[in-house]
């Protein structure tokens, strides 16, 4: 197990590339992290690195979260109710881009009984200001506001033959569990998998977007984003990552962080 | 006297304040054939929306076609909306 701790979501992710990069794999790295700070100099560095192998871009990741573009502060208490509209609104066109589907998918329109489209999200957010609603001071609750992702039979592959047989295939992760703590909200998200070069920096990005916006929903305060990785893949000197290749430029990006 | 169909320029055009795009600004840019850049998760919002109106079913757009810079160019936006849905408008 290794556990970080760090001010930003930036400063986890160099934190937990160096801590695993020699392991390869870790079993539980556990990263938090206390704001919602974003590092544009991390990103950009990164999307050089991972954009020239023909990976993901960072934001096109974290979008695959919680696409903040479409989360428009200025509608207040409307702004959730519309980002949905608008999401929902894409999919039938993003979907054509992650055919196997997408976090924010099962956040937003989530496959429940009989057919029955859930949507997680406003379920969670409306909770969440009922917590925060000063005429409902018995609404007091601090662990009832998770958010699914892993399909408990569609997704259990060993269970399901003829379904979904590609073990590495979506989702890798798994579930969301937020927490509120006095003014404070908190956001805990569990992966299988998380490859730290190629997905885990935008993964941060997309639930601390997506922490941040609960927050303005339901007027609470920023209070921590952890992921806990139960298989981490630092990818360090896999195919396509040459470890030469990757000290140097971790060290100019670890850098450009801890600057 | 045949109706006038609205070119896939101003179909997209039309969506922009929908969804809280500065319409006038990002039309002077295609004017001036500026970089007129916006958001990726807009812009699918936008070919669902004007597919939609064109009763086409958003599967003439292709995987391949979803690289953010095809996206997030409104030239190039329109470029692959007028493209991927012209054999059907014809028909």
């Amino acid at each position: 197990v290794i556990a970080i701790e760090r001010r930003s979501a930036a400063e986890a992710w160099v934190e937990a590339f160096r801590a695993t990069k020699d392991e390869g794999a870790v079993i539980n790295l556990i990263t938090t992290w206390t704001t919602d700070e974003e590092h544009a100099g991390l990103e950009s560095m990164l999307d050089s690195y991972m954009m020239a192998k023909g990976e993901w871009s960072v934001l096109t990741v974290a979008n695959t979260i919680f696409a903040d573009e479409l989360y428009d502060r200025s509608l207040g208490s409307e702004a959730l109710e519309q980002f949905c509209e608008w999401y929902l609104d894409g999919l039938a066109v993003s979907r054509r881009a992650s055919p196997g589907g997408e976090y924010c998918e099962r956040i937003v329109a989530w496959e429940g009984r009989d057919g029955e489209v859930v949507n997680q999200l406003l379920f969670v957010a409306e909770r969440l200001r009922r917590y925060t609603d000063a005429t409902e001071p018995h609404y007091n609750y601090s662990s009832v506001y998770e958010i699914g992702i892993e399909h408990p039979i569609l997704d259990l592959r060993t269970h399901m033959p003829g379904q979904n047989l590609s073990l590495y295939a979506f989702p890798c992760l798994s579930h969301i569990s937020l927490t509120t703590h006095g003014p404070e909200l908190h956001l805990t998200a569990l992966y299988r998998n998380q490859h730290l070069l190629a997905k885990a920096y935008g993964n941060y990005l997309g639930l601390t977007r997506l922490c941040s916006a609960l927050c303005h929903h339901a007027g609470l305060e920023f209070g921590s984003v952890t992921v806990v990785a139960t298989h981490a893949d630092s990818q360090f000197g896999a195919s396509g990552h040459p470890k030469g290749e990757l000290v140097e430029w971790f060290d100019t990006a670890s850098r450009l962080v801890e600057a | 006297v045949p109706a006038v169909v609205p070119s896939i320029c101003e179909l997209v055009l039309a969506e922009l304040p929908a969804v809280r795009l500065d319409r006038e600004e990002l039309e002077r840019m295609l004017d001036a054939d500026e970089e007129a850049r916006i958001p990726s998760r807009k812009a699918t919002t936008i070919i669902a929306r004007v597919c939609k109106k064109l009763g086409i079913d958003p599967k003439v757009i292709k995987q391949a076609d979803l690289k953010p810079e095809q996206l997030t160019s409104l030239h190039n936006l329109i470029d692959l909306l007028e493209r991927r849905t012209a054999p059907l408008r014809k028909s």
